[in-house]
């Protein structure tokens, strides 16, 4: 490719490495540009000044700012799946191979159909949405959101995945220091020279600030020199951490403070492993916010024209990135950066035309300047409008006498003075104050822990920040526990910064927009006021200014000043909006991080997992957990033919199911009875050693919370199983009943869930099989072992395990717990020693059904508001002695009869299905909603019975049995009469149980 | 069954290793029992039980604070020897002794100091001088429970995880000890 | 927020769950008036802006129980102890171990 012309890049200017040239390309043409430029910077450098369409009228924009705060020059940076709208080309970092695209256009940049929504501006006006799309409201979804959307908006997101990884890390410090212009560098070098842990962030890929973008002399050494000693300085220490390409984004409580590290968005594709961003959460003890101060424009007709530009912005353009902005410069202001603006733009050989001001009486200095470099000088003057209509043309200025002329330039710098950072410093709620000397809003009360320094605080000369900052610094070291050094302050001049406030040029005959990124203009804020909405919240929703991807930072204070002119408060009575984090936007990614995909959460995998998968089973995920649903064999193509299988198999011979998810945890010490006798509803206390018991707990507002078993395994030992869902919040209940409210109690927790392997053997020839297992003298006779036995013994020769002679299935059954890292080798010895049985093992569906089909609850039943009662495990409760939710479950509402409870259903037509959320209506009412009595909460096709059965909560349910009600089911076009039934269907005397 | 040998092909080759040879026993005092708990201690290992979130080392046994009152003393398996067993019958009375051995999968990353990438994995500062030799901290990573603690000679830092999350915890292990 | 844990140190909230006011405190059950007593100490809230005692539980560390005192308007971290010392102070102070 030849070398592109580059025709405004400045020759011996620049903070740039003209060594190495990249290439890249903007709306598909190539150009080319240098190490160290920012997209923007390199796009100047070609001539290239426009640069996208506005959001609502489609007005040509071009490149207002240098930074973070850019309103315009939004691009969609690279394509396909790595495709990023709105990505400020002010600060993409140019590397070799970017591709950026501008937005926000139809068809194209120059000729831009939509443009016409700039003529039909009057509908578009502050609160557009509020009043035009009213009526009818049928309209909304189907024509004027998809028409707002195709006109309005800005980039588009890319489709696809993104292929690139983001990483989350931590990093703790003594001083975080945020931004590293002379401020923050002082801070960092002085903090760090008392041996403390100092992180410097700064958003930019250079530190320095605006010591890289203007022309000063510190320590007598160039401002970027002593950047590069400083920063040489800084990396001498172990104890430092440098953090370029990273965004401070949030304060947040205690010291925490969210950024993104930029890891490799300067690169076209991440390297391997590395990922593309970070998501940091920094902990410092003292934090040294310098941020530093934004540029405000001044508002005019047409300050949005591709060639207004702000001051500071020229100046950087110039200083750090050895360009041109434009041949022919009109410099307004309303403060001394103009004079500062003039002497760099005379420098960098760019002819001034003229130099406006709103102020009276300029300094003698930059009259004479001016006079020697032939630059007009308007005192008490304004710039009315730009003029032009892709790029500026000339300027139409308004002398103080009134008279108005036309000057012609490309470039038109304004300044309206500064408006320090204060974002970070107050996102913990501390107000931003107004100081009228300054013309800025400061930082106001402080977070703890939490300095504010240089010009982020208000404090615009070079020598005061430098100060400022190593004091600070040494502040925060000395409080973070290290000596003071004293520090050496490098000498440097204090700039004047004389202002006087200026928001708004009134003899504008143009648009003059106040939010550009909002198209939010003069008139809109007054529209507001005329409206009602003075408030400045109200001023933000009502028009969005403030809004978007700059959250208003070259607009916010213009916009309030202007709220305050209409109506007659003063700015600090008028206030300013809260700042919230994030302070620039954070890609969804990052936060993400990795857990996405099958990373998105943990998950648990129970020891024999390895068995299931290589077994074929068909896994479901039920909270973290990854658990066998059923076991297809070959042949069997649809669940239910497998499901019933496998319960006809445990129904008639034996089967194995792995229940190792259930929560287990040891109850030990002397109280260990009396303490469970206060958190089951039942007598826990009189279980005799080796035995176990089915208990429930409950909240203590009277509602049931878990139900599961009790074993004893010695007077001071207990052991209880949780359901699988409820195991962390079960402990956390136990633990607060034990240290909270029976803090005396000798009582020891601890759960011990991942320590054993659990499966439920289960079946009439359950224990044939176990009796091959269990190592002799273990008698597992049922006259031994009965029903509701337990005991600690051995199996397959010598393998610690525990016995639980309990039943979920209602057949005769055990649980047998093995170590952990043994329940593989348990799972394929009972699989093998049962083959003669025809053992098969089941899934989480055949255990459902077959608790169905005993009318045991599960979480369908124990949902949040049912009572032990309407479980029908009223009888339950003891009456002897007080436990957590005893007092309030007697409450009149929980006691009233009356209340749905758990019954049982069948289809009157056996041939039909039942579905699970259907609604009971009496047979011969209506389905509506008055008429609801109930819904049917678990359903399953039972093998043992050949049809549909159902669990329900009904109201009054005892008197009903018998009674045909409709199952009414309208989303799925469920109308099935069913017959209340009892809530057992299966052996209902329990005496399988016991055999 | 090892979470890294079935699932990486260089399990014991880098300075990444699952523990698989320790016998793990939980032991929590009694209400009232710390003080005599402490002086059985004493006498059984020759250390004091550590009242803050730190390991001591005794005679090839580990003692890991694990919560206020409660440690893990992990101790190399040896044939023949039951040491849970040793343990409940030594503290039966003063502490609630159980057998955690399985509950957890250790692993060791072998660094005598934290890399920077170990340094920026967790919520905890493990910079050298924050995290010493000997500390412990519980805590969590991506919302998986762990221990850690720093070997008391500085050789190691050691991350019990429950063991049925170990899969994907040594997964984010092997990424953090980079 | 950072929450320092008597026994881990200090640690960002992540790792702690809230439960809410740790002034009021589980009634006499024997009590005559306990029903009504119950419902004060399960839906009765002052909602405080200032320093409030509250419990949170260290779920990703040593499983304790806490009494952090917070400030609500800027939650600012005043004072925590362990639930178990505040409670056997408490039964202390009134004699009523149980």
């Amino acid at each position: 490719m030849t070398q592109s012309a580059q025709t405004a890049r400045l020759k011996d200017r620049g903070l740039i490495d003209r060594s190495q040239s990249l290439t890249f390309t903007f709306d598909g043409v190539p150009y080319n540009g240098y190490a160290g430029d920012t997209l923007a910077s390199a796009l100047l450098a070609n001539g290239v000044r426009l640069v996208g369409r506005s959001f609502k009228y489609h007005r040509p924009r071009g490149i207002l700012t240098s930074g973070s705060e850019e309103p315009n020059a939004l691009v969609e940076l690279r394509s396909g799946a790595r495709r990023e709208p709105n990505t400020k080309a002010t600060i993409t970092e140019l590397y070799d191979g970017l591709e950026a695209k501008s937005q926000n256009r139809f068809p194209s940049l120059s000729l831009d159909l939509l443009a016409i929504n700039g003529l039909v501006s009057p509908f578009l006006s502050a609160g557009f949405y509020y009043k035009t799309f009213m009526w009818p409201a049928s309209f909304w979804e189907k024509i004027y959101e998809p028409m707002i959307r195709r006109a309005a908006g800005l980039g588009r997101a890319a489709q696809e995945h993104d292929p690139d990884s983001y990483d989350k890390a931590f990093a703790f410090c003594d001083v975080l220091v945020v931004g590293s212009g002379p401020a923050g560098l002082m801070a960092a070098l002085t903090a760090a020279r008392t041996g403390a842990r100092v992180i410097l962030v700064d958003e930019s890929f250079a530190f320095g600030g605006r010591l890289l973008s203007d022309v000063r002399t510190v320590g007598g050494a160039n401002g970027a020199d002593w950047v590069n000693s400083v920063v040489a300085e800084l990396k001498s220490f172990p104890g430092v951490q440098l953090m370029p390409r990273t965004t401070v984004f949030g304060a947040y409580d205690s010291g925490q403070f969210g950024a993104v590290e930029r890891v490799a968005d300067h690169v076209p594709v991440p390297a391997a492993g590395v990922p593309r961003q970070r998501l940091w959460r920094i902990v410092a003890k003292h934090t040294i916010i310098a941020q530093g101060a934004l540029e405000r424009p001044i508002v005019f007709g047409n300050n949005d024209r591709p060639g207004v530009m702000l001051a500071s912005a020229v100046r950087t353009y110039i200083n750090r990135f050895g360009v041109k902005p434009g041949e022919t410069a009109v410099v307004f202001s309303n403060n001394d950066d103009g004079a500062s603006t003039i002497a760099d733009l005379v420098g960098a050989g760019i002819r001034v035309a003229a130099l406006v001001d709103t102020r009276t009486v300029l300094q003698p200095a930059t009259k004479s300047f001016a006079r020697k470099h032939g630059i007009r000088i308007f005192e008490g003057a304004v710039v009315a409008d730009a003029i032009g209509s892709s790029r500026v043309t000339g300027a139409r200025i308004v002398a103080a006498d009134g008279t108005s002329q036309n000057i012609a330039c490309d470039l038109i710098a304004v300044s309206g003075g500064f408006n320090p950072s204060v974002q970070v410093s107050t996102h913990l709620g501390g107000r931003a104050q107004w100081q009228q000397e300054l013309a800025a809003f400061v930082p106001g009360a402080l977070p703890k822990g939490m300095a504010v320094s240089g010009s982020a605080k208000g404090t615009f000369g070079l020598a005061s920040c430098l100060k400022e900052g190593a004091q600070a610094g040494e502040a925060a070291a000395v409080a973070s526990g290290f000596q003071a050094k004293g520090a050496a302050v490098p000498a440097a001049d204090d700039e004047p910064s004389d202002i006087s406030a200026f928001w708004h040029v009134k003899t504008a005959k143009h648009k003059a927009f106040v939010d550009q990124q909002n198209d939010v203009t003069a008139a809109d804020v007054a529209l507001a006021e005329r409206e009602g909405f003075r408030s400045v919240e109200h001023l933000k929703r009502y028009t969005t200014l403030g809004m978007a991807t700059d959250q208003g930072k070259t607009s916010n204070v213009n916009g309030l000043a202007m709220l305050a002119q209409l109506t007659g408060k003063t700015i600090a009575a008028t206030g300013a909006t809260s700042a919230r984090p994030p302070y620039t936007p954070v890609s969804l990614g990052a936060l993400a991080g990795e857990h996405r995909g099958k990373h998105f959460k943990a998950t648990r995998l129970t020891p024999s997992h390895d068995w299931a998968k290589e077994r074929g089973a068909v896994f479901i995920e039920t909270g973290m957990w990854l658990r066998a649903q059923y076991y297809p064999k070959p042949g069997e193509n649809d669940w239910l033919t497998t499901v019933c299988r496998e319960v006809n198999t445990v129904r008639n011979s034996v089967g194995v199911c792995d229940v190792s998810t259930l929560g287990k945890i040891e109850i030990h010490g002397t109280d260990a009875g009396k303490f469970l006798d206060r958190v089951y509803i039942n007598m826990m206390s009189t279980l005799g050693v080796g035995k176990a018991r089915y208990g429930m707990m409950l909240r203590e507002d009277g509602i049931a919370m878990d139900d599961g078993t009790a074993a004893r395994f010695a007077d001071d030992r207990y052991f209880i199983t949780t359901t699988t869902a409820n195991a962390i919040k079960v402990l956390q209940h136990l633990e607060l009943c034990r240290q909270w409210y029976w803090p005396d109690l000798d009582v020891q927790i601890f759960p011990v869930s991942d320590q054993w392997a659990q499966y439920s053997v289960a079946g009439p020839r359950a224990r044939d099989l176990l009796a091959k297992i269990v190592d002799a003298p273990f008698d597992i006779s049922n006259a031994a072992f009965p029903y509701m036995a337990v005991a600690e013994l051995t199996v397959m020769g010598g393998v610690k395990a525990r016995l639980y002679r309990l039943s979920f299935s209602g057949e005769m059954a055990y649980e047998i717990a093995v170590p952990a890292r043994q329940g593989d080798r348990l799972m394929r010895t009972l699989m093998a020693k049962g083959e003669e049985f025809g053992i098969a093992p089941y899934g989480t569906e055949a255990l459902g059904v077959m608790r169905i089909e005993k009318g045991h609850v599960a979480g369908p039943e124990l949902n949040g508001t049912t009572t032990a009662a309407d479980l029908g495990l009223g009888k339950m409760a003891s009456t002897k002695k007080d436990f957590v939710g005893r007092v309030l479950s007697q409450r009149p509402g929980l006691t009233d009869p009356t209340r749905p409870r758990v019954v049982g259903f069948r289809p009157v037509d056996r041939s039909q299905r039942l579905r699970g959320g259907a609604h009971f209506i009496g047979k011969s009412d209506a389905a509506v909603a008055q008429n609801d009595q109930g819904y049917m909460t678990s359903v399953a096709y039972s093998p043992s019975l050949g049809h549909w059965i159902g669990l329900g909560l009904l109201a009054n349910a005892e008197s009903r049995m018998g009674e045909i009600l409709r199952a009414y089911d309208p989303v799925r076009n469920g109308d099935v009469l069913v017959e209340v039934v009892p809530a057992t269907f299966v052996d209902v005397e329990g005496a399988r149980l016991r055999v | 069954m090892s979470e890294l040998a079935n699932h990486t092909k260089t399990a014991r080759a880098s300075d990444l290793i699952e523990r698989n040879d320790v016998t793990v026993t939980n032991i929590a005092a009694r209400r009232g029992a710390r003080a005599s708990l402490d002086e059985l201690a004493r006498a059984t290992f020759g250390v004091s039980l550590p009242s803050t979130p730190k390991a001591v080392e005794a005679g090839g046994t580990l003692i890991v604070w694990a919560g206020p009152d409660q440690w893990l003393i992990i101790q190399k398996e040896e044939t023949g020897r039951d040491h849970y067993s040793e343990l409940a019958k030594t503290f039966n009375g003063l502490a609630s002794v159980i057998d955690v051995t399985e509950s957890r999968t250790i692993f060791r990353i072998s660094q005598a100091r934290p890399s920077p990438v170990l340094s920026r994995s967790m919520g905890i500062d493990f910079h050298d001088a924050a995290f010493k030799p000997g500390d412990v901290a519980i805590t969590h990573v991506s919302h998986l429970g762990v221990i850690v603690w720093r070997l008391p000679d500085g050789t190691a830092y050691d991350f019990a995880c429950a063991r049925t999350y170990s899969r994907d915890f040594g997964d984010w292990l092997r990424k953090a000890k980079a | 927020m950072r929450i320092n844990c008597p026994h881990c140190g200090l640690r960002s909230n992540d790792e702690f769950s809230y439960l809410g006011d740790a002034s009021v405190v589980r009634p006499d059950p024997a009590a005559p008036n306990a029903t009504e007593a119950f419902y004060a100490f399960g839906y009765e809230r002052a909602n405080i802006a200032g320093p409030m005692q509250e419990l949170w539980y260290h779920a990703a560390g040593c499983h304790a129980w806490l009494v952090v005192t917070r400030d609500t308007r800027n939650h600012e971290i005043l004072d925590v102890k362990s639930a178990q010392e505040v409670a056997l102070e408490r039964q202390k102070a009134a004699g009523t171990a149980q």
